[in-house]
């Protein structure tokens, strides 16, 4: 006879893929459990990164330029436009949130639009389609009005989306009003390039030219609206190009308080709404891994035990408990890497399919190939959460005694793994909390993510254990039916805790889902309309406010009127640090970005709470004061006696 | 080779202890055959579970080939019955998703010996199996599997053999076929065997033949 070889690995992975040879039916549980979870975290953030990817591909077209800036209330000024000028074609439009009217007498119906109007440079990239095939410039152009020739009246040409015809139950070429003059809507908009570049739109779009805006009166100081100046550079300019310009916009005009965007990153706002999606999605999908992972844990102490006779067999021949351990740990992780595999298949796939089947209704077009770090974060959450889950039953085979395995008797005998398994398990579930840490903006959800499903996990283990207790001091009642089920439930080996976690997590995960659902509708639906005014007027210009309160007070069905001033600004610097150059919390970071509301009083507001400092003196004549929300200062690390230096269209101010 | 003094086995049970073993003596010299019988209950099956190692003994000692097996855990226990000892189950015990030959090669690639298949084949062909080489214990009738787990039993080339009712679970002239084997094999190899079973007529084939009854051995023939 030969030599003799210590036993290894290698003898183990052959003798594993023997044991395979019994077929998968033992495993399916484990694989669907495994196959779910992992598809849906490669799926979403595959599906995301192909959303994000698709828009930093179509950054022109999604922005309408290279480079975007970004006027509130005012246009450049001459200066402004001539450097603006200097770069190629510049086109300007204006954005602004208004109403459109459509009926007679009593019969009005008013409708929220975003308007935005247009030059005739517009697109500078992408393409506008229309539902009757004309072009734009034909479809916004102004005609003189048959019906009121004699008075030199105009009809303005407009076009809308379908969603506008369909809230005002009109047709293609019906006559609306908007401000002070009457739209025909000439035509549906199929295809608007930039329709998503200022995030998810709140209003059906209302194209029009740039003489119609101003035509219908809406152009008034202090309206909302937004200039934008769009840059279309030479073909061969890149990001260095745009940075440049960024730079030299900076530095030329530093009071400008223009918002500057470039193609790099067309739609912000859109990027980061994906971006958490994709996180909150994945978060649902890891809580089915873990869910599932329950599953796990019982489908291979099922197999472990379909398997003990095989498992008594190779110990009475000699094997030692590691050496069975390693064994079947081989045939679990072959297992594992075949569901990570289909799993990361169909979630890489997801992305193509979805373009295939939705790809019509999506605002950005999905870019499907294969996105390494969405696919590595669903492999790793997988393997982690499966071997977290199976290391413990697989850790028992080490541990439990040849005679338990002969007689059968596993679920009789349940051993403790030794110290090493306890501690990769441990090492497992840290990877699990890393991993989603890892991958989530907001550390604060993930670690509240952990905190949560570690709790309910703890909740319906003790939960299972008292139902036990409570079963075996239930005493023997008459009716065999109720015997039975309670005998079922204190056996050796009984499910309970198995049933307990498997339901409670998902019964859990299904609620918090519903309750995120509900508690936004009823915020929205129930809470707001306590709280908040019926109606909100802005734009009221200081000349019309006392037509205004007159008449609405006349309405019998008013019972209130307020009125605040309200103007619009950017936080430009706090304690001159400049806004880009600051690092605040992530839930305060927006009011960084873009303009914010700002009011002034001499009385503290009645509805507020002061939670430090003291409201200034009503007849107070000294540097500007600014009292602000104080979640908002925490995220952004300010306390009494910082300055914020806000910019108004005239310049900024210290306050 | 197999020397036990004052064995005592009890298992915990849900109605209290049960005494399996009662201060059990015994002495097997190398190379000789020992037959054990005696009725159902009376501890047959233990004593060999605990003579290879698979039962721990609640006390007493026990030496197979040299080693005291009190002061070894189940890892040595496991070393020590892959050098060692032999085991022929009633009801076969072959790993259903194996080959006969990958069954009887187990043994020796659990010994690390490299040539396993090869002695494997020697070993089914010895046993009127050579045409029976890749089939699967389900393909396989009980005299066929018994014969197949009699080669998985020598095939290490243990210096100790357990049956534990090899002819159990087949029929009279099947067992005979079975037992001739066993005997054959055991003697070409000098093997120490110990033979568990119900039939005097079996137990007749070995050098010696104990008799059991509630624990303890009565009579040693």
């Amino acid at each position: 006879m030969s030599q003799q070889n210590p036993i290894g690995i290698g003898l183990a992975l052959r003798l594993a893929r023997r044991e395979l040879r019994g077929g998968l039916s033992g495993f399916r549980i484990f694989l669907l459990c495994l196959i779910l979870g992992i598809t849906t975290i490669a799926a979403v953030g595959s599906l995301s990164s192909a959303l994000v990817a698709g828009m930093g591909a179509q950054g022109q077209s999604i922005l309408g330029a290279d480079v975007d800036f970004r006027l509130t209330h005012r246009q450049a000024f001459d200066g402004e436009k001539t450097w603006l000028d200097s770069f190629g074609e510049v086109s300007q439009i204006a954005t602004m949130r208004t109403m459109v009217r459509h009926g007679v007498n009593n019969d009005i119906q008013s409708v929220l639009v975003e308007a935005k109007s247009v030059d005739a440079a517009y697109p500078v990239y992408g393409e506008i389609v229309l539902s009757t095939g004309a072009s734009l410039a034909d479809a916004l152009r102004t005609q003189a009005d048959p019906r009121a020739r004699a008075k030199g009246g105009l009809i303005y040409g407009a076009v809308a989306e379908q969603s506008l015809l369909d809230r005002l139950e009109i047709n293609v070429g019906t006559l609306v009003t908007l401000g002070q003059i009457r739209v025909r809507l000439n035509a549906v908009i199929l295809n608007e390039p930039d329709r998503t570049a200022g995030g998810f739109p709140l209003a059906p779009r209302l194209l029009l030219s740039s003489d119609t805006l101003r035509a219908a009166g809406l152009l008034q100081p202090g309206s909302l609206i937004n200039y934008h100046y769009r840059l279309k550079l030479p073909a061969s300019a890149g990001v260095p190009e745009m940075l440049q310009i960024r730079a030299e916009a900076a530095e030329k005009f530093p009071e400008a308080g223009w918002r500057i965007r470039d193609r790099s990153d067309a739609s912000p706002s859109l990027r980061r709404f994906i971006e958490r999606l994709g996180l909150f999605l994945t978060l649902v999908g890891l809580t089915a891994l873990v869910v599932g992972g329950v599953g796990v844990g019982n489908a291979i102490t099922a197999y472990v035990q379909k398997r003990s006779e095989s498992i008594a067999i190779m110990r009475a021949l000699g094997a030692s408990g590691r050496f069975i351990f390693y064994v079947y740990v081989a045939q679990i992780g072959a297992l594992t890497l075949l569901g990570t595999a289909i799993g990361l298949a169909l979630g890489a796939a997801t992305p193509g399919a979805v373009k295939l089947f939705f790809g019509a209704l999506l605002p950005v077009e999905i870019i499907p190939q294969l996105y390494p770090e969405p696919l590595l974060a669903a492999a790793g959450f997988g393997i982690l959460s499966a071997a977290a889950f199976a290391l413990w039953p697989l850790g028992q085979i080490e541990k439990t005694p040849v005679t338990a395995l002969f007689r059968q008797s596993l679920g009789e005998v349940k051993p403790r793994p030794s110290r090493r398994i306890m501690l990769a398990i441990g090492l497992c579930f840290v990877g699990l909390a890393g991993l989603a840490l890892l991958i989530s903006e907001r550390r604060d959800v993930a670690i509240w993510f952990g905190i949560g499903v570690g709790l309910s996990y703890l909740a319906f283990s003790g939960a299972a254990r008292l139902i036990v207790w409570l079963a075996k001091r239930a005493g023997r009642p008459r009716q065999p039916e109720l015997r039975m089920a309670l005998s079922n439930i204190t056996r050796p080996n009984a499910p309970v805790k198995a049933v307990m976690l498997s339901m409670g997590l998902s019964v859990t995960l299904l609620s918090a889902i519903s309750m995120v659902d509900g508690n936004i509708n009823r915020q929205i639906g129930s809470d707001l309309p306590e709280r908040t005014p019926s109606f909100f007027f802005l734009d009221v210009q200081s000349h019309q406010i006392d037509a205004f309160v007159e008449r609405a007070q006349a309405n019998k069905a008013v019972r209130r009127v307020e009125t605040s001033p309200f103007l619009r600004g950017q936080i430009l610097a706090i304690n001159d640090v400049a806004s880009a150059d600051l690092t605040p919390a992530p839930e305060a970071a927006w009011v960084l970005r873009g303009d914010r509301g700002l009011t002034y009083s001499a009385e503290a507001p009645s509805g507020g709470e002061l939670v430090e400092g003291s409201w200034w003196a009503s007849d107070y004549d000294g540097p500007p004061l600014i009292s602000f929300d104080v979640d908002l200062a925490k995220g952004l690390g300010i306390g009494i006696g910082d300055t914020p230096i806000y910019e108004k269209s005239t310049g900024p101010r210290g306050v | 080779m197999i020397r036990i003094e004052n064995l005592h086995v009890t298992l915990p049970s849900r109605a209290g202890d049960v005494n399996i073993l009662r201060g059990i003596d015994l002495n097997v010299p190398a190379g000789q055959k020992l037959g054990l019988i005696g009725p159902s209950g009376s501890g047959k099956s233990t004593l060999l579970m605990v003579l290879a190692g698979l039962e721990p003994p609640t006390s007493g000692q026990i030496e197979v080939a040299g080693h005291e097996y009190t002061k070894m855990s189940e890892d040595d226990l496991a070393r020590f019955r892959r050098q060692h000892i032999g085991i022929v189950f009633q009801s076969f015990h072959l790993v259903p998703t194996m080959t006969a030959m990958e069954n009887v090669a187990l043994p020796l690639e659990l010994a690390g010996l490299g040539d396993g298949f090869e002695v494997a084949a020697a070993l089914l062909d010895e046993v009127g199996l050579g045409h029976r080489l890749d089939h699967y214990p389900a393909q396989m009738s009980g005299g066929e599997q018994q014969r197949v787990a009699i080669a998985r039993a020598l095939s290490a080339n243990p210096p100790v053999l357990f049956a534990d009712e090899p002819t159990g679970n087949l029929d009279q002239a099947t067992g005979q076929v079975i037992m001739n084997l066993l005997v054959k094999l055991a003697e070409a190899r000098q093997t120490t065997l110990v033979l568990i079973t119900h039939d005097p007529e079996l137990a007749q084939r070995c050098d010696v033949v104990a008799t059991m009854r509630d624990g303890k051995i009565e009579t040693a023939a």
